[in-house]
Parts: structure tokens; sequence; C-alpha cells
């Protein structure tokens, strides 16, 4: 996570309480305020997740068959190993897709191995299911089929929301041009709050506003990236020397 | 999120819309209840995996639950391919994937079977090319008035019942379920976490139809929208980046 600017949750408050002008009242106090800020924070975390470059994440442990923790939103990436220390990463299957490759009678050519693995995520609460796995195994295995010896375990890298902002010097790690969103955010919350329906439907426009010029500037920023792909031009091999200058030696692809 | 904190978020936001005066909390808890079902309707067909769950029967089915109603005899040798029944959890929206295991000589098998519309059933277990069998079942969902019924068939092979050859025949079902209520004390673990907020809008739109507030109740619909709309995009740019930006296909 970059931080490219400190902004503490005391700053945010400031704002806030700066913007409400003569609606503020007694029953906003920090904590409600806090509350706010702490739901917008979350709010503007997910809703620009796909337009932006840097993300919560976290890295957990995880076993075939264990449920995922609460805050987690997607996975980022998963990787597996049989020996420890081993990793490989596994690649995502839709349930259907898993359970064609996981079953141990399946011996097609993208059968999971110890080095391609595979998960899925199902069950209520979602859960992470791992392969190869012995999962589905007893017995011994029938003649002309193969079980797998053991289990692999994982680590499992996901999208997840900031930390909970408590006292006025906690830092926001969000860089600053989200800024004026978490404020736009909060203000939406308390002016409903405040029960001020015109109020809030100017904040939701600046809102929009606000959660347009984050896409633009993605697109922008892809259109870019593309622009320069686009521009780059293969180096051909010179078939001929270039003629030398004055002064130089004379030049040759031999 | 407990279904204590979501009430007192509702309250809190509508605290100037006498809504803790004229609304109890049971009643704003029925609201969340109801959010809750809109969001899972709204993200049920984006992210399934979020709304899954596995159906295993305590007991194995028996070689008497079927519908005989419904037997096909083979076109070739005149065998009768015997439909099994077994009802569904009451929370049971759509059927994801069903497998039938079974063991036999101690080995688990696990066969995934192929979805049927019911007037298919008859034409595929007539025909010698698709019949149904252990290693290939066949499966449909009855939904009669009273139950939701698994109608699985293929549990016969070279006219042997596979009730004599395995133990603990069983239907193992991945399934879409719908939400269950939530209870002040509970903990919500099913809605993901991102959809918390629409849930406390829902409830916000909820309570103030009720205490006929329209005017907020517009704006607070108006936010379900714009979130909504926000949800699909986002989704619908992690497709083309997944296709676009990363070459390899992998999920971002």
């Amino acid at each position: 996570m970059v931080n490219f600017y400190e902004i503490t949750l005391g700053d945010l408050y400031l704002e806030v309480v700066v913007r409400l002008g003569n609606q503020r009242n007694e029953h906003l106090d920090w904590t409600t305020i806090t509350l706010f800020i702490n739901r917008a924070l979350q709010e503007v975390a997910i809703s620009t997740l796909q337009y932006k470059e840097w993300y919560f994440t976290k890295t957990i442990d995880v076993t075939d068959g264990m449920a995922l923790p609460l805050d987690y939103i997607k996975f980022t990436r998963v990787i597996c190993n049989q020996t420890a220390g081993h990793y490989f990463e596994a690649r995502y299957c839709d349930p259907k897709e898993f359970n064609a490759l996981d079953y141990w009678k399946q011996t097609g050519w993208t059968r999971r191995t110890y080095e391609n693995p595979i998960f899925t995520l199902w069950g209520s609460p979602v859960s992470i299911y791992l392969s190869p796995s012995t999962r589905t195994q007893t017995g011994t295995a029938p003649q002309g089929y193969y079980y797998v010896p053991s289990t692999v375990t994982g680590k499992l890298e996901y999208y997840t929301l900031p930390a909970r902002l408590v006292n006025p010097t906690d830092a926001v790690q969000i860089p600053y041009d989200y800024f004026d969103y978490i404020v736009l955010a909060t203000m939406r919350r308390v002016c409903s709050y405040v029960s001020d329906p015109q109020m809030l439907v100017s904040i939701q426009r600046e809102l929009g506003g606000a959660t347009q010029k984050i896409i633009n500037r993605y697109s922008e920023v892809r259109k870019v990236e593309r622009r320069q792909i686009d521009s780059f031009i293969e180096p051909v091999i010179p078939i001929v020397p270039p003629t030398s200058q004055e002064g130089e030696a004379k030049v040759s692809l031999v | 999120m407990t279904g204590k904190g979501y009430i007192d978020e509702v309250k809190l936001r509508l605290d100037r819309n006498s809504v803790s005066m004229e609304l109890n909390d049971p009643m704003i808890l029925s609201f969340i209840n109801k959010g809750r079902q809109n969001v899972q309707r709204m993200t049920m067909d984006l992210m399934p995996e979020r709304w899954g769950k596995i159906y295993i029967p305590a007991s194995p089915i028996l070689a008497t639950d079927i519908d005989a109603s419904l037997a096909i005899v083979q076109g070739y040798g005149g065998v009768v391919n015997q439909i099994h029944t077994m009802n569904l959890p009451t929370d049971f929206l759509a059927p994801y994937t069903v497998f039938l295991t079974y063991t036999k000589d101690g080995v688990l098998y696990r066969s995934e079977a192929r979805r049927m519309q019911r007037q298919e059933m008859y034409d595929a277990n007539r025909n010698a090319w698709t019949v149904a069998t252990p290693e290939n079942p066949i499966y449909t969902v009855d939904r009669p008035t009273t139950t939701n019924r698994l109608l699985i068939s293929g549990l016969i092979t070279n006219n042997v019942s596979l009730f004599n050859i395995a133990t603990n025949v069983k239907p193992e079902v991945w399934y879409l379920a719908a939400i269950d209520s939530l209870d002040r004390a509970d903990t919500d673990a099913v809605i993901p976490y991102e959809f918390e907020e629409l849930v406390i809008l829902y409830a916000m739109l909820y309570c103030l139809q009720t205490v006929n507030d329209m005017m907020m109740k517009d704006s607070i619909q108006g936010e379900i929208n714009t979130l909504e709309t926000n949800y699909k995009t986002r989704y619908a740019v992690q497709l083309t980046r997944q296709s676009t930006l990363l070459p390899s296909k992998e999920g971002l």
C-alpha cells in the first residue's frame, strides 16, 4: 500500500464539520461522524476497486475446505504447496469445472497436479476448496487409477477493507486524490442523519461527479497505455551498414 | 455485522425522521432482512459462489425411494430404469452441480450428474447411447406444489441395481440457497462485506416508506440505484481487465 499523503481522521472530521456549517448540531458528535467516516472509507475502497492501482490486501494461510474470513472481498491469488516452501500458483475454477478436474477418476490432460493446483469457492459461509486433495479418496485406488498422496495447503491473497479509524491521529491509508470522495460519502450519510433532502441531492450529484472523475482517470491511463503499446516500433535488423562519419572508423556488420 | 448493528445504523441515519418513535426493532429487522434478500437477488448471477450451499442427506437414499410413475423401459433389453427421488432443503433455489456418490469395494465414487429437462429424461433413458448409468447419471429438479425434489436416474447398470453392489448411495447437491433471516444477535456471515451498505440503504428505504417521508425516500432510492450501477459497472470492468490487460486470463 503506497501512502501518497497522510490524511488523519482528525482532518477528515474537521472537513466534514466545516462543510456542515449551520447544519451542525449537538447530536452529531465525534463518535457518530467517525462511524460515518469509516463507512465512507469502506465504500470508497470498494466502489473504486477496479479503477485504481492500489488496494487493501491481506494474505492468510488456507487449507482445503476452510471457511473464508468475513472481511474477504475477492481473491487476487492463491498459491499452494505440497512440500513446504515449494509454492505453485493455483488456477481458479468454477465449482463445476473444479469437481470434474478434482475427481480421482479424471485422467484427462487438464487434470490438476501438484505443479498445477486448482481451487474453487463455494458453501455457506463461503469456503475455499483446494486440489489436489485426498478429500474424496477412500480405500485403495482401483486398478488403473491413481490416488494423490496428500492434500495441498496454501496462501490466499485477497482484497479486503481498510482498518477502522479510532483516534484523531490515525492516518487514512488512501492517496490524497480520494480525499474529496471520502468527505462527500461521509456528508451523504450526515445529510440523511440531519434529514436534509435538498442538501442530500446536491451531495449525491457532487459524489457522482467525483466517482466519474476517478473512472475517467482510470480510462485515460488505459488509453495512454494502449497508445504507447501501439506506437512501439519493432527494431529492424540492419541489412546495410550505416555510412561512417568523417573521422570514424569504417562500420562493418561483421 | 450483527443484526443489532444493522438496526443501530439504520436508526442512527434516520434519527430525524421519527423512525425510532414510529417503528420498532423487529420491524426494522424485517426491513433489513428484506434488504439482504434484494442484495442477493442483485448479485446472484454475478457471484453465485457467494450464495452456494452443499447438501448431503444424512441417510442414504433407498431402493424404494422411487417415483414408479416415472419409470422408463430402456429401448434395448427392456430393463426398467427407475427415477429416484430426494426432497431438497427448503432454502433450495437452483441447482449448480449434482453428484451421485456411493461406496463400492471400499472406494468412494462420485459421479457428476448431467442436468436435463424433465421432458428429456424419458428419451435419454430409452436410448441405449444416452441412457443414465452410475458413472453418468442424469438429474432434474421437480417442483410440485408441496416441495422441491431431485429426480435422479442411472442407478442401474447391466440390469444390476446399484443398491445390490454398493452402499451409502447419496446424491450430493451444490445449490444456490435462499438467504437465512438474520436475528438481532446473529452475526451476518453471508452478505459480502461490500454489500452491507446496500442492505442499510434498503432498510432505510422501507423505513421511510413506512413513515411516509417520500422526499427522503426518493433520495435514498437514487443512492441505491447509483450503488447498484457502480457494482455492476465494476463487475463489467473487472471482466474487461481480465481479457485485455492480463493475457494469462487470471482473475483480478
